[in-house]
């Protein structure tokens, strides 16, 4: 083998080690905390539906600050043969600031919803690509995001529900 | 050969007609011939309500300023200052019915109880301060029986600011987060 050939082969084994040892750290080692909330609302929710609400007025709001309303329901289930969460929460229209919904078991990010405007609601959300639950029951939690429905920038308050979640 | 068949066939077709009928199950065929379907009853103390959680959270601007020296908080609905004080952190008050801008306000619409819990976490890159809720524990009774405007199904806290701000920090950057969450 020339000196040309072997200097391929030698980059292309580093290359190889150092794909390996990304893989390795990535299955063993990653910190598994959940991912950092969007600093920008994300697209508005597939699922989303309309919560069929007239117009009314919108609660007060101080001057930058903000005010929403969340109606939901604490029981969750969880299909593992469909990988769907069925729930049931609401954005009323009278809620100033749009919401994401994550649910959390323990330090898991189980699924996430894109943007709910207000006025929206969702019954029905994916499992996370990457998440494989026992069959069981849970003590889990909604982590609500709030983003500001003109600009998209996350609001400095976010809420933590807790729900019970049957996964079969 | 043909005829021979006809009447066979014409039997068979009447047989068929008559399919219909004896595919009721309670062969309803003579008046006196009634079905009966069962009708059941039972006696419950109270039906089994869903609890369904309907929660307003409300919160001022949260933009604080820290002062090196004594100031106050120009108002412009009532052209003075307010919150004349020495050094340390300022908020804009609350217009007239409204939040001041370190109030958080929750109002409880659920047909059970609620206890809520306030928290502030501060920003990595500034470990000097410390944010504490005058009220960080708030608990709100049913909205069940009660009317939509209770004044007792709404609570309030305020967030206080503790420790000093660089001075390099000259417009408004987020310093904290505020968490509230519903116990169980």
């Amino acid at each position: 083998m020339d000196r040309r050939s072997k200097g391929y082969l030698m980059v292309a084994a580093a290359i190889a080690l150092v794909a390996v040892g990304v893989a390795v750290w990535a299955l063993f080692f990653r910190d598994p905390s959940p991912a950092p909330a969007p600093d920008i609302a994300p697209p508005v929710e597939d699922n989303a539906l309309p919560t069929g609400e007239d117009d009314g007025d919108k609660l007060p709001q101080a001057q930058g600050g903000g005010a929403v309303n969340i109606t939901y329901s604490d029981q969750v289930a969880v299909c593992l043969e469909t990988r769907t969460v069925s729930i049931r929460f609401a954005n009323p229209a009278r809620s100033n600031q749009s919401m994401v919904v994550r649910l959390v078991l323990g330090e898991l990010v189980a699924a996430e919803s894109g943007t709910l405007p207000p006025g929206s609601a969702l019954e029905s959300l994916p499992l996370l690509a990457d998440v494989t639950l026992p069959a069981g029951e849970y003590a889990g939690a909604f982590h609500v995001l709030f983003y500001d429905s003109q600009d998209g920038g996350r609001a400095g308050v976010s809420t933590k529900l807790p729900v019970s979640v049957t996964v079969a | 050969m043909k005829k021979w068949l006809t009447l066979p066939l014409a039997a068979g077709c009447l047989v068929l007609l008559a399919m219909p009928a004896l595919a009721n199950e309670g062969h309803m065929n003579r008046p006196s011939d009634l079905s009966t379907i069962p009708v059941k009853g039972s006696y419950q103390e109270k039906l089994e309500t869903e609890t369904v959680y309907s929660v307003d959270i409300s919160w001022g601007s949260m933009e604080f300023v820290y002062a090196k020296e004594g100031t106050g908080v120009w108002n412009p609905e009532t052209h003075s200052y307010d919150n004349v004080s020495g050094a340390g952190w300022q908020y804009p008050a609350g217009g007239p019915g409204g939040l001041a801008g370190n109030e958080v306000q929750i109002t409880n619409h659920s047909n059970t109880k609620i206890v809520c819990s306030l928290d502030f976490t501060t920003e990595e890159a500034f470990p000097e301060i410390v944010g504490t809720f005058d009220r960080p524990e708030i608990s709100i009774s049913s909205a069940e029986g009660k009317a939509v405007d209770d004044e007792t199904l709404t609570q309030k806290s305020k967030l206080n600011m503790q420790g000093a701000l660089a001075e390099q920090v000259v417009t408004p950057t987020p310093i904290g987060e505020i968490l509230v969450t519903l116990q169980e």
